[in-house]
């Protein structure tokens, strides 16, 4: 598995929390970031992802009759990097 | 005809006795095994093997640990709480938190009550402002004496709320109560503690009525027993806070005996410490079963009102702050649920006793770990009384030692090491408390095995230099002969700094002055007794206070009153600010309670010159001091040392009663006093 | 498991030294402790204890904590690790005390303000020590900061992110200004401040000593070492628990604001020496003050498992390793910006303790407890007092009763488990705030019954003594009993009433008031004579009741715990009363 460390800035002007993909704890700076499936998925740490891929909660491990929990999956791991997207692409504009 | 002056320390497995010879200055010691349940035949005992004529003795002074004990093995009277209505479950909700977080075996503490149904409610209120609220009625003590009739109690304890404040109500029911049960000894709260806090002060009534019966048997039997010797005069006991008391009196108000036995070895300390000139003393008392650990600050004892019966169960009087810990010569080795070696709280006490005492001991003991470092003498302990076996130790220290992968001897070291850290944070704990650096301190070792262990508790702390008394086996009971007779008045009143008037508590402090001499008269002290004044400060916001000395405050001293205050406030910024680091300097103090105590001295026996004995030499045998295994090492009959000559370690000093062990690298010197002197570090 | 294998292998540093160090730790903490209750201006720290002391190394990892409050004691690790990572490690000077409340970034509730301070050997930091601490007077909109219907954050006090309180020993006069112009008794919150302030500096000199007498390579590879054993005996705990998946849930029963019940929903997995708790399918968050944040439910996680694992396993870093908690972001258990949550950390958090008891209640029987009260009976207040004018307010709490156990009943009047405070007492509380306490007594028959019995809970009956004071609660377990396990019936529910000055009928706030709650609601005035009753839960019972021992009972009746009522009804005992006051028991006929 791979990814990388961001950083985020801590601003005082308004208060965005980015949640952990797996556990949901709000990340006080520095966020990991696990490459899953062409997606940048928010962890909290390395060794969190790790346990979100070891269990079922992963998509590539549920191939079985939960498929429909599958979609529902997809959807917030989407949405949790959409998220990071536009706070970064926001900061970034600035 | 010689006089004599006696102490007797009763505690629960010895008892030692003192006897000094007023003319010629002679200091005698010996030692008993107790007798718990006729207490009469130990003190007796120990009377006649000490072969003094009794009309030869001036003074008899006794000190006895029997409250502690039925205080904590709970072998007391069933007892009758008295309170204001709608608060009868003031013993059983406590103060509603827990000793141990996480551990859901453990039970709330049992009050020392026997009952629910023994909590008797009365109608009366007091507010606090101390106005009566709802007057408490004939009508209404009737019915409660009907109640308490049914009850066939022991000892009647009453604590209405506020009655610091107001004593009228339990004033007004305890003479009641005292006029129709004649027989039944009753406790009031106000009288024995005047301090705020329901539970705290509802617990120390209950305790003192929990052992009122027995107090009020066993000081008359003992009486009677001394009668029946020839003994007519009065004798006294020892305080919690070290001052004496007549016995009779004592009788009265049987909680001030808590802590007995040990206040006898503080102020023994505190005379030692004198005589050296040391100013800051830590005392350190090891036994078979517990460690007692007490500070001398500025040549002063150190008080607590914080004495807790066991946890949650408190007795908030102020008594010589000494620290117990589960540490002593039968603490017991062993391994933990976390796979480490620990010592103690359990103690394997004298029966069976360490393995070595070959009373059927199996547990490897602190004492078997000394003996299998050489650090004792199998063939001298207690003066040969007791001969220990060392071929029994081998066995239980190989086990255990396998068990760890160490060897009989590294056990052995870390067995004694461990026992030693435990007496250390014990130290630390009250000497840190008030901000204070162990190594500015000085460490007074006594009891069996405190010299034994005295030396590496030092070199762990830092503590400079350590000081073994004479007799220190029975340093308690020669504390009992100095101390002086004393009587403790206390007024509580909030008083502002920003609103106080000066001459308001000067007329307090003249009244309580008269008061405490009075007493003291009454006990028989004859001329005019010494007095030292003390006020409780705090920050006006803060729950707890300082007790801060301060000069006499009385009328006609043509001392300007005003001025005496700001110097008190002065001492309570410097005060606080040695303990926390901070002061709020324009902050109002406000002064909770004035306390006076009147001393009426009385003569101690003064430590004469010591001289070396002739006759007998020093020997030498192969002792264990660590890792590089037996090294020779001098031994040496106390009473033969030389005097004021410094010699070096490694070398032991054996005596009945006690052992000093002084480690390689430090200097010991027995001087005039007979005070053996060690330098840790010289 | 013999005790060979449990000695610990692969350390630095020898195990008596460790021991030394880790009860010097410990102890360190304690001392802390000590000189904050002597020192501080509220009840709340210097009667109650309402506050926590904890270790950590250079690099904000735990090593130590003493007998504080557990949820405080979870939250200050999420805490302490925000404030460090979000300022930087690299900002800290000698003499620096940092000053953070906000439960967005680890706080329990804004109650609770953590003070930090980092400690300096030879010019680099070698740990930092903080203090957490609840002051009653936060500058919510209720009086005594806990405000029952509150809608958001802004609501619950002045809230405050990481910023400096002192720098380099100089206080920062601004920061405390604008503190003090917040909230309603600043004198008080100076002294109390101060006393944290006080705290922190006996625990620098403590750890400098310590330094200084084993060095600084055998200082930092004993903590390393201690938590290695903490992990690996907690690893070792949750490996004796049999794996699988345990559910269970229960409801919080109102939120304040709407009478809308909540669901904390949590699922146990259990995996060989790891435990996770998810808390997937709780509810979505509530529109009132009884949310919790990540850190509340991580650190009621924590509390459970401790008390389910052996007490005597260090407390540090290293014991919170195996253990992972799942929160989705949006619900009850984790909620979002700027959702309200100050009820969170008092009644939340022990409703998430209970459910992770009920869940493993099949899978370690002999160790799991029936519910406790499961609430803090909040009740706070504030005015100006009548005597002098100035203004007072109090965050007033009570006991409960605990669950009844594997083996014994519960402890009656305890504080809630996600605490450790002590109560107020009467003379001390009278003595402050004018309000009189005609009563405080345990409750007959609100243990809940069972072979094991629920503890008691308490009820008090207060009288107001000044022309107007302000008013509010939160309270739990009022429609909702505490349940009980194994066929144990729950415990009697919680209750708090008003009795209007010369009236005669007790009755709830929603029927005086017309409050959304009845157990929680902010804000309301009273008056002179007005009258307060506050019933404080037992515990749910252990095991079938029919089953307790006739004798046990029997002694419950002599004392006064059940009624003979229920006796009959409850335990299927018949009891006569003797001339002694005690009781003769027969089993009743058909019952047993």
């Amino acid at each position: 598995m791979s990814g990388r460390w961001i950083e985020r800035s801590p601003m005082y002007l308004s208060f965005d929390i980015y949640n952990c993909n797996y556990c949901g704890k709000n990340v006080p700076r520095n966020v990991w970031l696990e490459e899953m499936g062409g997606e940048s998925v928010p962890f909290c740490s390395p060794d969190v992802a790790q346990i979100y891929i070891r269990t079922r909660r992963h998509p590539e491990n549920l191939r079985h009759d939960d498929a429909g929990d599958l979609t529902e999956e997809l959807r917030e791991v989407r949405r949790g990097c959409a998220a990071l997207r536009d706070r970064r692409e926001v900061a970034e504009s600035k | 005809m010689t006089a004599y002056r006696i102490g007797i320390d009763t505690g629960g497995t010895f008892t030692d006795l003192v006897r000094f010879d007023i003319t010629t200055g002679e200091l005698f010691s010996l030692k008993v095994s107790s007798s718990p349940k006729e207490p009469l035949k130990a003190f007796i005992g120990s009377l006649k093997d000490s072969d003094v004529p009794l009309e030869g003795i001036e003074g008899l002074v006794h000190g006895t640990t029997v409250v502690t004990n039925a205080l904590i093995t709970r072998s007391g009277s069933k007892v009758g709480f008295i309170c204001t209505k709608g608060y009868e479950d003031t013993a059983y909700i406590q103060r509603v938190n827990r000793q141990f977080l996480y551990d859901l075996t453990w039970d709330k503490p049992t009050p020392l009550l026997r009952s629910r149904r023994h909590c008797i409610g009365v109608n009366e209120r007091v507010n606090a402002k101390g106005q009566v609220v709802v007057p408490l009625v004939l009508a209404e003590i009737d019915r409660v004496c009907r109640e308490i009739e049914d009850g066939e109690f022991e000892a009647l304890a009453v604590c209405f709320l506020f009655s610091y404040l107001n004593t009228d109500h339990e004033r007004q029911l305890a003479a009641a109560l005292r006029e129709r049960f004649p027989d039944i000894p009753v406790s009031v709260s106000h009288e024995i503690a005047p301090i705020w806090r329901e539970y705290e002060r509802s617990s120390t009534v209950i305790a003192d009525a929990f052992v009122k019966p027995l107090i009020q048997r066993y000081v008359p039997s003992l009486k009677a027993g001394l009668l029946d010797c020839g003994f007519t005069k009065p004798w006294s006991m020892m305080k919690s806070n070290g001052g004496l008391m007549d016995a009779d009196a004592a009788a009265l108000n049987p909680i001030q005996l808590a802590m007995s036995g040990p206040a006898g070895g503080a102020v023994a300390s505190q005379r030692i410490s004198q005589l050296l000139g040391l100013d800051n003393v830590v005392t350190i008392d090891v036994g078979g079963t517990s460690a007692d650990v007490g500070l001398l600050l500025n040549g002063q004892i150190t008080y607590t009102t914080e004495y807790e019966i066991e946890w949650g169960i408190p007795a908030s009087i102020p008594l010589i702050d000494i620290k117990t810990i589960g540490a002593g010569g039968g603490s017991i080795a062993f391994i933990n649920t976390g796979g480490f070696l620990q010592v103690g709280p359990q103690s394997a006490g004298s029966v069976p006793g360490p393995i070595c005492y070959g009373c059927g001991g199996t547990s490897v003991t602190v004492t078997d770990a000394n003996l299998h470092l050489r650090r004792l003498n199998s063939a001298y302990f207690n003066g040969g009384k007791l001969r220990l076996n060392e071929s029994l130790i081998n066995a239980g220290l190989d086990d255990l030692a396998g068990r760890l992968d160490m060897t009989p001897t590294q056990l052995a070291l870390a067995v004694v090491d461990i026992a030693n850290e435990n007496m250390a944070n014990a130290i630390r704990m009250v000497s840190i408390e008030r901000g204070h650096d162990p190594r500015h301190f000085a460490l007074l070792a006594f009891g069996g095995a405190g010299p034994l262990h005295g030396a590496a508790i030092a070199k762990k702390l830092g503590i400079p230099t350590v000081v073994v008394p004479p007799y220190p086996g029975g340093f308690c009971a020669l504390g009992l002969l100095m101390g002086d007779l004393r009587v403790d008045k206390v007024w509580t009143q909030a008083l502002r700094s920003d609103r106080v008037q000066p001459d308001e508590v000067v007329a307090r402090f003249d009244q309580i002055a008269s008061a405490a001499a009075d007493e003291l008269h009454q006990q028989g002290f004859p001329g005019e007794p010494t007095f030292e004044y003390s006020i409780n400060m705090r920050y006006l916001g803060q729950n707890y206070e300082m007790e801060v000395a301060v000069p006499a405050l009385r009328s006609g001293s043509g001392v300007n009153a005003a001025s005496q205050l700001c110097a008190a406030y002065s001492a309570f910024h410097a005060k606080h600010h040695s303990m926390y680091q901070y002061t709020m300097d324009d902050a109002v103090i406000e002064m909770v309670s004035f306390k006076v105590i009147a001393i009426g001295p009385i003569a101690h026996p003064q430590i004469s010159n010591a001289t070396a004995a002739e006759g007998e030499s020093s020997t030498v045998r192969d002792v264990i001091f660590g890792a590089e295994g037996p090294i020779p090492c001098t031994i040496i009959r106390r009473r033969s040392m030389p005097v004021n000559q410094p010699i070096s370690g490694p070398m032991i000093v054996e005596e009945e009663g006690s052992t000093t062990v002084v480690e390689p690298g430090m200097v010991v010197t027995r001087n005039e006093y007979d005070i053996l002197i060690l330098e840790v570090n010289p | 498991m013999t005790a060979t294998d449990a000695l610990p292998t692969g350390l630095k540093v020898d195990p008596v030294t460790l021991t030394v160090i880790d009860n010097y730790l410990a102890t360190t903490c304690r001392e802390m402790g000590i000189a904050m209750m002597r020192t501080a201006y509220s009840p709340m720290f210097n009667e109650s204890l309402d506050f926590s002391c904890v270790m950590f190394d250079r690099f904000g990892r735990m090593i130590s904590q003493a007998e504080f409050c557990p949820s405080q004691m979870g939250t200050i690790k999420f805490t302490v690790e925000w404030m460090i990572d979000e300022l930087g490690a690299d900002v800290y000077k000698s003499g620096d005390v940092i000053i953070m409340n906000d439960p967005y970034r680890g706080s329990g509730h804004i109650p609770e303000h953590t003070l930090l301070k980092a400690v300096f050997y030879e010019g680099a930091i070698v740990a930092f020590v903080a203090n957490c601490a609840h002051l009653a007077e936060p500058g919510a909109k209720a009086p005594g900061g806990l405000s029952g219907d509150a809608t958001d954050i802004f609501q619950e006090g002045l809230r405050l992110p990481p910023l400096w309180l002192q720098r380099e020993g100089v206080p920062q006069e601004d920061i405390w200004k604008i503190i003090f112009a917040n909230h309603r008794t600043p004198k008080t919150t100076h002294g109390d401040l101060m006393a944290m302030m006080g705290s922190l500096n006996v625990a620098e000199r403590r750890i400098t000593s310590l330094i200084d007498r084993y060095g600084m390579e055998t200082y930092q590879d004993a903590t390393e070492d201690l938590m290695t054993i903490a992990e690996r005996r907690m690893r070792e705990e949750i490996r004796a628990i049999p794996d699988g998946e345990y559910t269970f849930k229960d409801v919080i029963e109102d939120d304040g604001v709407s009478d809308h019940p909540y669901t904390v929903r949590v699922r146990v997995v259990v995996d060989d020496d790891q435990i996770t708790c998810d808390f997937t399918g709780s509810s979505e968050q509530a529109e009132g003050p009884m949310n919790g944040t990540f850190a509340v439910t991580a650190s009621a996680v924590y509390n459970a498992l401790m008390h389910l694992t052996d007490p005597t396993i260090p407390r540090n870093e290293g014991v919170y390793r195996p253990i992972h908690t799942v929160a989705p972001p949006g619900t009850i258990v984790n909620c979002e910006f700027p959702a309200p949550l100050v009820g969170g950390n008092t009644e939340l958090s022990p409703r998430i303790t209970d459910v992770i008891f009920g869940a493993l209640a099949n899978a370690i029987p002999d160790r799991v407890p029936a519910s406790l009260g499961g609430t803090s009976c909040c009740f706070l207040f504030g005015g100006e007092h009548p005597d002098d004018g100035e203004f007072y307010s109090h965050f007033h709490f009570e006991g409960i009763g605990w669950g009844g156990r594997p083996r014994k009943d519960g402890n009656s009047q305890i504080i809630v488990i996600n605490g450790n405070c002590r109560n107020t007492p009467v003379e001390v509380f009278e003595s402050r705030y004018p309000i009189r306490v005609e009563s405080y007594r345990l409750l007959e028959d609100s243990g809940g019954p069972g072979l094991n019995r629920g503890g008691l809970g308490i009820e008090r009956i207060l009288t107001m003594q000044t022309d107007s004071i302000t008013v509010s609660a939160i309270f739990n377990r009022m429609t909702v009993d505490p349940f009980g396990l194994h066929g144990g019936k729950p415990g009697m529910n919680s209750g708090i009433y008003v009795r209007f000055a010369d009236t005669l009928d007790w009755r709830t706030f929603t029927d005086a008031f017309g409050t959304e709650s009845p157990s929680k609601f902010a804000n309301l005035t009273l008056r002179r004579g007005d009258q307060v009753k506050i019933v404080a839960p037992g515990g749910g019972g252990w095991g079938d009741p029919m089953q307790r021992p006739i004798e046990r009972v029997k002694a419950d009746l002599d004392e006064g715990f059940i009624t003979p009522a229920a006796a009959e009804s409850l335990y299927g005992v018949t009891a006569s009363q003797v001339a002694d006051g005690t009781w003769n028991v027969t089993p009743a006929a058909g019952r047993r």
